[in-house]
């Protein structure tokens, strides 16, 4: 052997690092997640027979086309930018689960919706409204309608907070946080003072803590821009003056491992694509698919594209976890109970106005505390509330 | 690292047909190759932590797509190529290529790159990591996952002419980079 190929073999047999990456810990995440899955309605790998690992990867090869193909032909507008940035996490389901899911877990779905408006052509309004599934009695499967709010309600924490609108008598129109439930009556009215160069706030995304913003303000000779921010969910109320002090999340705060590049942008939005949330750019190009749990905890279709569009040939976009599968076709959103890959009954529906679009989708489960009823019990209280 | 007799063991495992044993088992045996492969690729430790699952979760779904006559540990390192394309390609896709494209041009290193690279456990690897892309994955390849040019073509996707010829301009490139570190210029 030549000798310098010897010292390199010597020298690289042993891994980079004095410390290992594939740690125990590492283990337990992958464990953790296979788990996850399996309740979650994934299967057994099946005991087929053996194939080769170039029919795999021509398996997956062929799925990512079709996703490339779904994506293309619902926007060819974004094609470029669709191709380059393809689901990783709308890849990855396979056959009919055959795994026992416990039989009494059950979940909730909380979906947050978005109108738009545009009325006055210089920039849009939106109306939100919020539409809670969840079962009925002990059913883990019996799923029902059982709110529909005006408002965006999204849970954080022990509460929900409430996203509304306010407007000026000019038409222009803010965004409000207020938190609804087990609120501190004397601070729950914030006060939103909207700056005269703000022309409309809209969510484009809402979960965990975060919102993603459009905010369209006038520039100094008086056009319309439009620019993009993650908040904190405190940070609603809070209007900058000029752009510039907009209070928001800079992209880094997030993604700690950005590329140098990407480090320093501060204006970012996360908006939906057909199975998942996506980052975008101001611009909205996709920057990352994959987003860290702090944005969004479960966002991973248990089940292929084909098999969903085996249970609703029209879907366009799809949500799933533990039992519960939302699709959304052109005019509604159809919500099943799903085991063993297939429905159990007749879809809950959701029915979408024109120019609606899903902002948000959150979910609950009956672990050591009850969310699942505790959502319930919220949301048909907030519905009394409402004017 | 003699992966027929893995192959042997793994033949063994599914015939068991408990899934979860046979996972933990590849995860013991390879856990580290698949990692380290991840991380040569992308040079980043959070990267390669969610490729190796992102693979292992594959291999758990795929199992029995899997050839008995084949080698594991090529199955495996071809599933961590493709993977971390997949999670370049879709995470900070464009940064990703232009920050390879400055690199080739020796006009861009990140704080992660550099301060990866101190860490590296001795000169050898820390000159390997400095590598581009191509030349950085066939020398790993080559002398730390010690695969043949064959099983090496076939987890690149390239010919083993074009293996051969990418060994050569690494094993040329790591030359110079050795001899000027030993004369303090890198």
């Amino acid at each position: 052997m030549d000798p310098f190929d010897k010292e390199i073999k010597e020298q690289l047999g042993q891994g980079p690092f004095a410390r290992g990456g594939f740690d125990q810990r590492l283990r337990q995440r992958i464990k953790d997640r296979i788990a996850e899955e399996r309740e979650g309605g994934q299967r057994r790998p099946r005991t087929a027979s053996w194939r080769m690992p170039a029919v795999t990867l021509a398996a997956f090869a062929a799925i990512l086309l079709g996703v490339w193909l779904w994506h293309a032909l619902k926007n060819p507008a974004t094609l470029p930018d669709r191709a380059a940035a393809p689901s990783v996490q709308a890849v990855t389901a396979s056959p009919s689960p055959q795994e026992t899911v416990q039989p009494t877990k059950k979940y909730a779905l909380l979906i947050g919706l978005r109108a738009d408006r545009n009325e006055r052509k210089a920039f849009t309004t939106s109306t939100y409204r919020t539409a809670l599934v969840a079962p009925e009695g002990s059913d883990p499967d019996k799923l029902k309608l059982w709110a529909e709010n005006e408002g965006l309600y999204v849970p954080f924490g022990q509460n929900f907070w409430k996203i509304s609108t306010v407007s000026t008598q000019d038409g222009r129109q803010a965004l409000q946080a207020v938190q609804v439930t087990n609120r501190n009556r004397q601070s729950s009215e914030a006060s939103v003072q909207i700056p005269d160069r703000l022309l409309s706030e809209r969510v484009m995304y809402a979960g965990n803590t975060y919102l993603s913003i459009e905010s369209t303000v006038l520039d100094g000779k008086g056009n319309s821009q439009a620019y993009a921010w993650v908040k904190n969910i405190n940070q609603i109320n809070s209007k900058g003056k000029v752009p510039e002090a907009e209070p928001h999340i800079p992209l880094v705060k997030l993604f700690e491992n950005a590329e140098p590049e990407l480090a320093g942008t501060e204006q970012w939005g996360i908006s939906r694509n057909p199975g998942q949330w996506v980052a975008t750019s101001r611009e909205g190009d996709i920057l990352a698919t994959a987003l860290p749990d702090t944005i969004v905890k479960h966002d991973r279709l248990a089940l292929s594209w084909e098999e969903i569009q085996k249970i609703e040939p029209g879907a366009k976009d799809a949500f799933m976890y533990g039992t519960v599968l939302g699709v959304v076709t052109g005019t509604e959103i159809r919500v099943y109970s799903i085991r063993d890959g297939a429905p159990l009954s007749e879809a809950v529906t959701v029915k979408l106005a024109g120019r609606e679009s899903v902002v948000m989708i959150q979910w609950a489960q009956n672990d050591k505390i009850d969310y699942v009823e505790k959502w319930i019990n919220d949301m048909r209280e907030l519905s009394r509330e409402q004017p | 690292m003699n992966s027929e007799t893995n192959l042997d063991y793994l033949k063994y495992m599914v015939e068991t047909d408990d899934p979860k044993a046979l996972l933990d088992e590849l995860m013991t045996a390879y856990g580290k190759e698949v990692w380290n492969y991840a991380y040569s690729i992308t040079r980043k430790w959070d990267m390669a932590d969610d490729i190796t699952q992102e693979v292992f979760i594959k291999v758990y779904r795929h199992l029995h797509s899997f050839r008995r006559d084949a080698s594991v540990k090529t199955w495996l390192l071809t599933i961590t190529r493709n993977t971390a394309i997949d999670f370049q390609r879709s995470a900070f896709f464009r940064k990703v290529t232009l920050s390879d494209w400055m690199e080739e041009r020796g006009v861009n290193r990140s704080v992660e790159q550099e301060t990866m690279e101190k860490w590296a456990v001795n000169d050898m690897w820390a000159l390997v990591l400095k590598l581009p892309a191509k030349y950085r994955e066939a020398i790993i390849l080559f002398a730390h996952h010690q695969l043949s040019m064959k099983e090496m073509a076939d987890v690149l996707g390239v010919t083993e002419g074009t293996v051969k010829s990418r060994l050569f301009h690494a094993r040329q490139k790591l030359a110079k980079m050795k001899e000027m570190s030993e004369h303090g210029s890198v």
